[in-house]
């Protein structure tokens, strides 16, 4: 029993250190190539990623975005709907919360509760035309969702270059978010904040959801066979609205969380990605909500240390990328279609 | 007729995990002859033969094709030493065309045309250009079998061919086998049905829990066959019909209209009812809108015109409201429509008792269940935590027959439920539905079987290109005419 455990532990991790190291090995070899040595490159991703408390800190603040969009992929990914939407519903989700608490002063606390909503709520309605062509039309979602990314890249340019645009000064930003709609911060002078646990929390809420609840086994059991779940009595368009109501809301309360916790405006290339390395720390996690803990750390560990990387060397942060993509290699080889 | 062996294989060994599938096995194969091979679930037949396809190597013993020892095993080894395989799960894709499927396997026009050919042959009445998902079971086998037969195989290996017919089809199905199409090939056939070898084998071996009980002559008594087969115990029960007073109405059907997936007619106007207690028995070849009856009245595709009805009230169907007003269904093919393969026997339970929760997951109850299951239904696995992919064939459709009938139901839907059984569980399946036939349950049997109608039914049906027939015939014989379209008087 202990045995088979182990072998399942050691199943589960072995393709995730095989593609961290890969993605580290090709890392190193590009930072040569500049120049760089390979320790040099790996010792400032590691200095950015764990080096002092501001960079711990930092980790931390960049895996809580990655946590909520992979715990929307996660959702709908177990359903078997491919949503790679995450970015896009991440994006509306913190132009919704933006938009809604630089009109209305609040006090905190209801601030707070009413930019997370607005936040689920733009997410949500980000994510609803996949579900709504798919059951109309029977149009794939993976290009429903890609595309509306785009969209939604594009809608927060025009709107911190025009209506949103910050009243005083010229930068194409929005004005900063009044004090009262910001998440208490833990650890000055960094950047840690409390929205942390209250991504913890949800994370360990959709995980209850997942395993505990008539839902959350709707959902995997039509992933894993739409046409036996529909015999069994499992309704088709509950699960696909639902799937991609729940998921793009995650991922729509993640990016008002990262306006409210940690930059408090918006403004071109506000997201970093973090709705694709919700994605990879969502495979990484098997889809599991709780294993989403661990596996957006380490996202967020490298998003850090690409940072790290260059403010040191003056590398492209987006190096990172490359250990990303590697990750996601050994999984999806071991993804297998269901039927 | 010459008798050297084509294919001799001595003392083979396969072991799966945990599991010896065969424990030493021999087989010789003469040139020309057709040979069965004779077991029920679980002997080890289809490993045997995948081994000689080149599909598994054996952790011992030796294969001698032609002669030639093999050393190595693949599928294309096989094939080059003149090995064909029909498996019983058909390689075909089901969202490509025929014409597609076809090309996507044999690499010339020529070998594609004579594959169609092959198939016209053997009875082939569909377009080029169908979807193959679009097909019964029996078009796909006759598809597998002419893409086959195309590259000319001097072996040819049958995995439960007649599964999946009908029994017109099946007696079609083996005149050919004597005819010109596989003419000078040595045919191995995988079966489980008696009667079969009789009608068709020159010689049969059989296998029992991976052990070879010998080779005989195809002559040899059917009940001498059962015997070694299944070994010493008794296991035909006495299927007498006892009548008991059918109770209150439960389902009624109005005039239903389906069509099928390509557009057409596939049930016009059915009309039938179901009683407390009462089996209404449905016999026909399949493909004749079976599947389109059942699916539509389960509420999994639409009805067209005509009305549903239960305890006296018209109801929309559909599945989960079935499942709590106490109504069961066995799909036609419960391992892709009722199970989740790559899920374990407990989980599959814990969807299958959903519907009786609403909110929160009872696991409890689900290992409960699947543990009672377990033992009930004879599912050969070690735990309850086996993936139900990791059963044997006959497993997983006992699993599928457990996941529809293992839970009390008023009303049971049921299709095919014996097919892909050996005797042992065929048994213990009509011993089921006769039980709860008895327990007052009202049962609507659906069977290209036509034995298991007649022998089941308080009233039987037949279904003839989407139309019901009420039938009061006695015999096989009959039903089979009125199956075919004549009229008996």
């Amino acid at each position: 029993m202990i045995l088979r455990r182990l072998r399942n532990w050691a199943v589960t991790l072995l393709p995730i250190l095989v593609g961290l190291l890969l993605g580290l090995f090709l890392v190193a070899i590009a930072g040569s190539a500049s120049g760089f040595s390979p320790s040099s490159v790996l010792q400032s991703l590691w200095e950015g990623a764990f080096g002092d408390q501001f960079a711990i800190a930092e980790t931390l603040v960049r895996s809580i975005p990655v946590l909520m969009t992979g715990l929307g992929v996660a959702v709908c990914f177990r359903a078997g709907l491919w949503n790679i939407g995450a970015e896009g519903q991440l994006i509306i989700g913190g132009l919704s919360a933006t938009a809604l608490l630089l009109q209305i002063p609040m006090p905190t606390g209801l601030a707070l509760l009413s930019g997370s909503l607005a936040g689920a709520v733009g997410g949500s309605l980000w994510a609803l035309p996949a579900a709504l062509l798919k059951l109309r039309s029977g149009i794939n979602e993976v290009i429903v969702t890609l595309l509306l990314n785009f969209v939604a890249a594009g809608l927060l340019g025009f709107l911190v270059t025009g209506p949103l645009m910050e009243q005083e000064g010229s930068l194409p930003q929005t004005d900063p978010l009044p004090e009262t709609a910001r998440w208490t911060l833990l650890l000055l002078p960094t950047r840690l904040h409390l929205g942390l646990f209250f991504a913890l929390l949800l994370a360990l809420v959709l995980h209850f959801v997942m395993e505990k609840t008539v839902i959350g086994l709707d959902w995997k059991a039509y992933g894993a066979s739409p046409e036996s779940a529909k015999t069994l009595g499992i309704r088709e368009d509950r699960v696909i609205w639902s799937a991609f109501l729940v998921g793009g809301a995650l991922a729509g309360i993640g990016g008002a969380m990262e306006v409210m916790g940690a930059t408090y405006r918006l403004y071109e290339k506000w997201s970093p990605g973090y709705g694709y390395s919700g994605i990879v720390a969502a495979l990484v996690a098997r889809l599991n909500a709780a294993a989403l803990i661990p596996s957006s750390l380490l996202l967020g560990a490298l998003t850090a240390g690409g940072l790290g990387i260059q403010r040191t060397l003056g590398l492209p942060p987006t190096l990172t990328w490359v250990i990303q993509a590697c990750l996601l290699l050994p999984i999806t080889l071991r993804l297998r279609p269901k039927g | 007729m010459a008798v050297s062996p084509v294919v001799q294989m001595f003392g083979i060994e396969k072991r799966f995990g945990e599991v010896q599938a065969l424990k030493g096995v021999d087989l010789e194969v003469r040139e020309r002859e057709v040979h069965a091979l004779l077991g029920e679930n679980g002997a080890g037949k289809t490993t045997l033969m995948r081994i000689l396809a080149g599909e598994l190597g054996p952790d011992k013993g030796t294969v001698t094709i032609n002669g030639q020892v093999v050393n190595r095993f693949s599928p294309s080894e096989a094939q080059k030493r003149g090995v064909g395989f029909v498996a019983q799960n058909f390689r075909l894709v089901p969202t490509l065309t025929v014409e597609e499927n076809l090309s996507l396997s044999l690499p010339t026009k020529a070998l594609c045309e004579r594959a169609k050919r092959l198939a016209q042959e053997l009875g082939w009445a569909r377009g080029w250009d169908d979807e193959v998902a679009s097909l019964s079971l029996g078009e796909r086998q006759r598809l597998e079998i002419a893409r086959v037969l195309a590259k000319e195989p001097q072996i040819l290996i049958l995995d439960e061919p007649t599964a999946s017919l009908s029994p017109l089809e099946v007696e079609g199905f083996f005149s050919l086998l004597k005819g010109p199409a596989f003419d000078g090939m040595s045919v191995v056939f995988i079966t489980h049905r008696l009667g079969e070898v009789a009608q068709v084998a020159d010689r049969v071996t059989i296998l029992r829990q991976g052990q070879k009980v010998g080779t005989f002559s195809g002559s040899t008594p059917i009940d001498r066959l059962a015997e070694m087969m299944v070994g010493p115990i008794e296991v035909r029960t006495n299927e007498q019909n006892r009548m008991k007073e059918p109770g209150q109405l439960l389902l009624v059907v109005k005039g239903l209209w389906v069509r099928s997936d390509r557009g057409t007619w596939a049930v016009e106007e059915a009309h039938l009812t179901v009683q407390e207690g009462e089996i209404v028995g449905i016999a026909g070849v399949d493909g004749n809108g079976q599947r389109e009856l059942l699916e539509a009245l389960w509420g999994i595709r639409p009805l067209q015109k005509g009305e549903v009805w239960l305890d006296g009230q018209p109801i929309q169907p559909h599945p989960s409201l079935w499942w709590t007003k106490g109504v069961a269904f066995l799909p036609p093919e419960p391992t892709r429509s009722l199970t989740f393969l790559s899920w374990s026997l407990k989980e599959n339970a814990l969807v299958r008792i959903r519907n009786r929760l609403s909110f929160l997951l009872d696991r409890r109850s689900a290992s409960s269940l699947a543990e009672q299951w377990r033992s009930t239904f004879s599912i050969q696995a070690d735990r309850i935590d086996r993936k139900v992919e990791e059963l044997s064939g006959g497993n997983r459709q006992r699993w599928g027959i457990a996941m529809a009938m293992g839970l009390p139901a008023r009303l049971l839907l049921l299709a095919n439920p014996t097919q892909g059984l050996d005797v042992a569980g065929a048994a213990f399946v009509r011993r089921l539905i006769l039980q709860k036939r008895d327990d007052g349950c009202g049962i609507l049997l659906v069977s290209s079987d036509l034995d298991e109608v007649l022998d089941l039914s308080d009233r039987v049906f037949v279904i003839s290109r989407g139309r019901l027939h009420r039938t009061e015939a006695k015999t096989a014989q009959e039903v089979g005419l009125l199956m075919g379209g004549v009229t008996v008087h």
